[in-house]
C-alpha cells in the first residue's frame, strides 16, 4: 500500500528529470497537454451526462430491482452468494454506486469473510462497462458498441461464477 | 447503443409514470448534477495527467514503452500502426497501475486511430481489456478494507488477481472466437 502511494510520484519525478535531460520545454509542453485535458473533458461531458441519466432512470424506476429478482435464482444455481447479486448487477452501470455497495457489504459481513472476499474480487475484476462504452467511442464516427459490450458482460459473468468458487480456497 | 439507450429510457420512464410520476423530472436533474460533478473531478485528473502525458510524449518515452509492449500488443491486437501501438501501451500501463481514469484519454485516441485503420477487432480487444480490468493491485478496495479496520487487507490481492486474469482471458478468447 505504502509502496504504491509513492510509486507514481517517483515515476513522475523520473519523468521530469528525464525531460530536463532531454531538454524538453517542460512548462510549454505541460500547458499544451493540460489544454488537451480540458478539451477532452468537454467532449466527453455530453456522453457521460447521457449515460448517467440512463442509469439513474433505470435505478429510480426500480427496474434494476426487478432484474435482480429475475436473475437471483440463476446466480444461486451457480453458487454465487445472494448478497453479491446487487453488486454484480450494478457494477457494469455505476462505479460510485457499486463502491458504496461494496462498503455496505464490508460493514455487514466484516472485513475478513467469504462474502467480502468474493465482493472484493468481483469488484476488481471488471470496470463500469457502460461508462467505457460511452466514453471510448467519443472521437469515433461509428459508435456501435453492442458486440464488445456483450463480450465484456459475458466474460465478467463467467469470471464472477469462477471467482466465487476460487475464493472458497482463500478463506 | 441507440437501441439500448432508447429501450432502457422508454421502459424506465414508463414504469415511473405508473408508480411514481413525480420523480421523473427530479431524476433528470439529479442525474445531470451527478454527471457534472463527475466531469469536474475528471477535469481535475485530466488536466494534470494530460500535462504529464504531453511530457511523456515529447521526451519520446512513449516509443520506448511501446517497444516494451510490442510483443504483447502484436499477440492480442494483431497488426496496428506505430501511433496506435504507443497509445495502447500507455493505456495498458495506466490500467495495470490501477489508474483507469488516466487510461481513458489514451483509449479514446487509440479508438480514433483504429477506426481510421478500419481495425474493428483491435477496437473490441481494447474495449474488452479495459472493461474486464487488468489492475495489478486492487488499491481502492484495499483502502476501503483498511478504513474498515482490516489489519491485513493484502489478503485479497491473490484472489483479485486471479479473478481479473480470468475475466480478461475469457474476454480476449471471446473476442478471438467472434472476430
Amino acid at each position: 500500500m505504502n509502496f504504491f502511494n509513492v510509486l507514481i510520484p517517483i515515476l513522475l519525478l523520473f519523468l521530469l528529470i528525464y525531460c530536463a535531460y532531454k531538454k524538453v520545454n517542460v512548462y510549454d509542453t505541460f500547458v499544451q497537454g493540460a489544454k488537451t485535458g480540458l478539451d477532452l473533458t468537454i467532449s466527453i461531458f455530453p456522453y457521460i451526462a447521457t449515460i448517467i441519466l440512463m442509469v439513474c432512470l433505470f435505478e429510480a424506476s426500480g427496474l434494476n430491482g426487478l432484474i435482480i429478482k429475475i436473475l437471483s435464482p440463476i446466480f444461486n444455481f451457480f453458487g454465487v452468494p445472494k448478497e453479491l447479486i446487487n453488486l454484480i448487477i450494478l457494477k457494469p452501470f455505476s462505479g460510485s454506486g457499486s463502491l458504496a455497495l461494496l462498503n455496505e457489504i464490508i460493514s455487514n459481513y466484516g472485513t475478513h469473510s467469504y462474502v467480502t472476499l468474493c465482493a472484493a474480487a468481483i469488484f476488481g475484476s471488471s470496470e463500469t462497462v457502460f461508462y467505457i462504452s460511452a466514453v471510448y467511442f467519443v472521437k469515433c464516427k461509428n459508435k456501435k458498441a453492442v458486440k464488445p459490450i456483450i463480450i465484456s458482460l459475458t466474460a465478467c459473468l463467467i469470471s464472477t461464477i469462477l471467482t466465487c468458487l476460487i475464493c472458497k480456497f482463500f478463506i | 447503443m441507440n437501441v439500448i439507450f432508447t429501450a432502457i429510457l422508454i421502459s424506465s420512464i414508463l414504469t415511473l409514470i405508473i408508480f411514481n410520476p413525480s420523480s421523473v423530472l427530479l431524476t433528470f436533474s439529479t442525474a445531470v448534477e451527478k454527471s457534472t460533478k463527475l466531469c469536474i473531478s475528471l477535469l481535475c485528473v485530466y488536466v494534470v495527467w494530460c500535462g504529464f502525458s504531453a511530457l511523456i510524449e515529447k521526451s519520446s518515452l512513449t516509443s520506448k514503452l511501446s517497444r516494451l509492449f510490442s510483443p504483447i500488443i502484436k499477440l492480442l491486437f494483431g497488426k496496428v500502426s506505430l501511433k496506435t501501438k504507443e497509445l495502447i501501451s500507455m493505456n495498458l500501463s495506466c490500467n495495470l497501475l490501477g489508474v483507469g481514469g488516466l487510461a481513458t484519454p489514451y483509449a479514446i485516441d487509440a479508438f480514433k486511430y483504429l477506426e481510421e485503420e478500419n481495425n474493428e477487432h483491435a477496437k473490441n480487444v481494447l474495449f474488452v481489456i479495459s472493461a474486464t480490468s487488468i489492475q495489478l493491485l486492487p488499491t481502492s478496495v484495499m483502502q476501503l478494507l483498511t478504513q474498515n479496520g482490516e489489519p491485513n487487507a493484502s489478503y485479497i490481492i491473490i484472489p483479485s488477481l486471479i479473478a481479473t486474469a480470468i475475466s480478461t482471458t475469457i474476454g480476449i478468447i471471446l473476442c478471438k472466437v467472434f472476430k
